[in-house]
């Protein structure tokens, strides 16, 4: 939707309105005489008092005009000096119904197709639609195309695409979006079909492969839906090919081959368990197209399932490029139509069965097995230390309390700490606070981070405040805090201390706007780092 | 041992924190869920209590964890 539909909509129109940006924008240049009222005052303030509700869906709101006094003049509301406005908030149940239905009904079609377009790329519930809005029109009115009702879903056809070993002579293919634009019957995957280029490339690009067709340039059409899959296929971003290693990293603290040991034996008996999946997985797959792929730096492969990492093994579909991990693979019961919908659905409304799946591991030839031996050597064995240091360090108890180990840090050596730590029991190191090195009292927070914007929680109603930092240690001090407020700072990809060097860097940008936007995403706070430190 | 920061520039490094966590007093009594519910972690956690301070009965603290 944009300029058109709106320009085209009488002035007597109701019309809804769902992307608050795209809309906002066209709809000023399409009426700029009405953006000086107070309409766009009104509607930027909705919009921003929508954003702070962190809806999921998209933002929709009403807005009905009166006409100019010649109704029939329809353009010529563009030139009413002060056009009457009401602007109402988004009611899902009048979206579809009373209101809306007769005023549509008496335009001319093309309008009303249009005005389904926008409603049906939305994300409009079926229960937003009540009974009256699905009763047979009048005859005199000219009926609008049948709504596609969610709720009544056409079983799914099964694809007919199955991945073929790959054999010459093939050509590998570029982004899916560039082929299909030349070849309508190109499958694309799913990263293309959504537009997602920016944020993650393109699903299939360099890892699949047709045979070519010598007169066209193209693609065999006739073998398009027999995909093939190179096996450690090249990378394609430059980027990808550049990532190098940045050996001039400072470290806080020197590594010694103790610690590299240390962490072996820490992480021996998980990643052995882990490794012993990963071989069953390659032991069963490997005569059966077992596909190997190359690790790409700086990202994380996440299952389009279950949103988890995928560590190694994978499977992938050769339509459609949903990626799915060993255990959701291994959970779906592909038989069912009414299926996993995260899992099974493919494009253009069809579904995909484990028989389209390509099966795919990040490990070489024998790397798996050379880990798994190596993992071996790291299980750590008993020791025998730890029951003398339970009779040094007493558990303490207290009321209401399961017995815990309290001892001041300068009286536990490090390696007994280590000792008792892995019983997997709580322990309470005291005189711990002068080996920080900033001090940690809202004082020091207020001078430095006074007017960083961040989100506060209300821990009584669960609700997230756009507040600054300041503001809330200023309450913090104050004797009586109006509301039981939390403030957090979690790291998920900005952490506010500097890694390497273990410095704080919390320095924010101040109103970024981008960023509470994403904090209200992930109902998180975080700063942009300054690489500075402190 | 700051294991994190040991991974190369090029691989996406574990998520091990630190965060920090600052909350008012809660005032919903013995029998209230305070301002964090009770949870287990995923992941083993070192928690530092930085701050606490005794303000009309009430505490406030100021907690890092890693």
């Amino acid at each position: 939707m944009g300029i058109n539909w709106v320009s085209r909509i009488p002035a007597t129109q109701h019309f809804v309105i769902r992307d608050p940006f795209l809309s906002l924008s066209s709809f000023e240049s399409v009426l700029p005489s009405l953006c000086a009222s107070p309409l766009s005052r009104s509607v930027n303030s909705f919009v921003a008092r929508q954003l702070t509700r962190r809806q999921k869906s998209p933002v929709c709101f009403r807005a009905s005009f009166k006409p100019p006094m010649d109704s029939s003049m329809s353009m010529d509301h563009k030139r009413s000096p002060s056009p009457s406005i009401l602007i109402e908030p988004p009611s899902p149940k009048r979206q579809r119904t009373a209101p809306l239905s007769p005023r549509l009904a008496q335009q001319p079609p093309q309008i009303v197709e249009e005005f389904d377009a926008t409603t049906d790329s939305s994300t409009t519930k079926p229960e937003t639609r009540t009974p009256e809005s699905t009763s047979p029109a009048p005859s005199d009115r000219p009926r609008p195309p049948p709504v596609k009702r969610p709720g009544q879903k056409e079983p799914r056809p099964v694809i007919t695409d199955v991945p073929v070993p790959l054999r010459e002579p093939y050509k590998a293919q570029g982004v899916c979006r560039i082929h299909e634009r030349k070849q309508k019957e190109f499958s694309m995957c799913m990263a293309c079909i959504g537009r997602q280029l920016g944020n993650g490339t393109c699903k299939f690009a360099s890892l699949r492969a047709f045979p070519p067709d010598d007169t066209t340039g193209q693609f065999l059409l006739s073998a398009l839906g027999n995909p093939m899959f190179l096996d450690s296929a090249p990378f394609l971003g430059r980027a990808q090919r550049e990532a190098t290693r940045d050996t001039a990293v400072k470290y806080s603290t020197a590594g010694s081959s103790e610690d590299i040991e240390f962490i072996k034996t820490c992480i021996a008996l998980t990643l052995k368990s882990v490794l012993a999946i990963e071989l069953a997985n390659e032991m069963a797959f490997r005569e059966r197209g077992l596909t190997r792929r190359r690790r790409e730096a700086g990202v994380r492969p996440i299952c389009d399932g279950c949103a988890t990492t995928i560590f190694s093994g994978h499977f992938m579909c050769c339509c459609c490029g949903r990626e799915i991990c060993l255990d959701c693979y291994a959970e779906w019961d592909d038989g069912q139509e009414k299926g996993w919908e995260r899992i099974d659905t493919c494009s253009k409304k069809r579904r995909h069965t484990k028989l389209h799946m390509v099966p795919f591991t990040f490990f070489q030839e024998g790397e798996l097995e050379a880990l798994v031996k190596d993992a071996n050597d790291f299980i750590p064995k008993e020791s025998g230390k730890t029951h003398d240091l339970e009779e040094k360090f007493q558990r303490g108890q207290s009321e209401g309390c399961l017995p815990f180990l309290k001892t001041s840090v300068t009286d536990i050596k490090e390696e007994d700490f280590k000792e008792l730590w892995e019983l997997g029991q709580p322990i309470i190191l005291t005189d711990c606070l002068k080996r920080f090195k900033v001090s940690w009292t809202p004082q020091y927070f207020i001078k430095k981070y006074r007017d960083v914007g961040c989100l506060l929680v209300n821990c009584r109603s669960d609700k997230t405040i756009e507040s600054t930092v300041g503001k809330f240690f200023q309450e913090f001090l104050s004797p009586k805090p109006k509301r039981p407020l939390k403030l957090k700072v979690p790291p998920p990809f900005l952490t506010p201390f500097n890694l390497r060097t273990g410095h704080l860097q919390m320095t924010l940008q101040k109103s970024s706007h981008l960023y509470l936007k994403i904090l209200k995403k992930h109902f998180r706070f975080l700063g942009i780092p300054d690489e500075r430190g402190l | 041992m700051n294991l994190a920061a040991r991974f190369p520039e090029d691989l996406v490094i574990p998520d091990l924190g630190p965060k920090m966590y600052n909350a008012y007093a809660s005032d919903d009594g013995i029998k209230g869920q305070g301002t964090t519910k009770l949870h287990l972690d995923i992941t083993d956690a070192v928690t530092a209590l930085l701050l606490r301070e005794l303000i009309t009965g009430q505490h406030h603290d100021i907690r890092r964890t890693k």
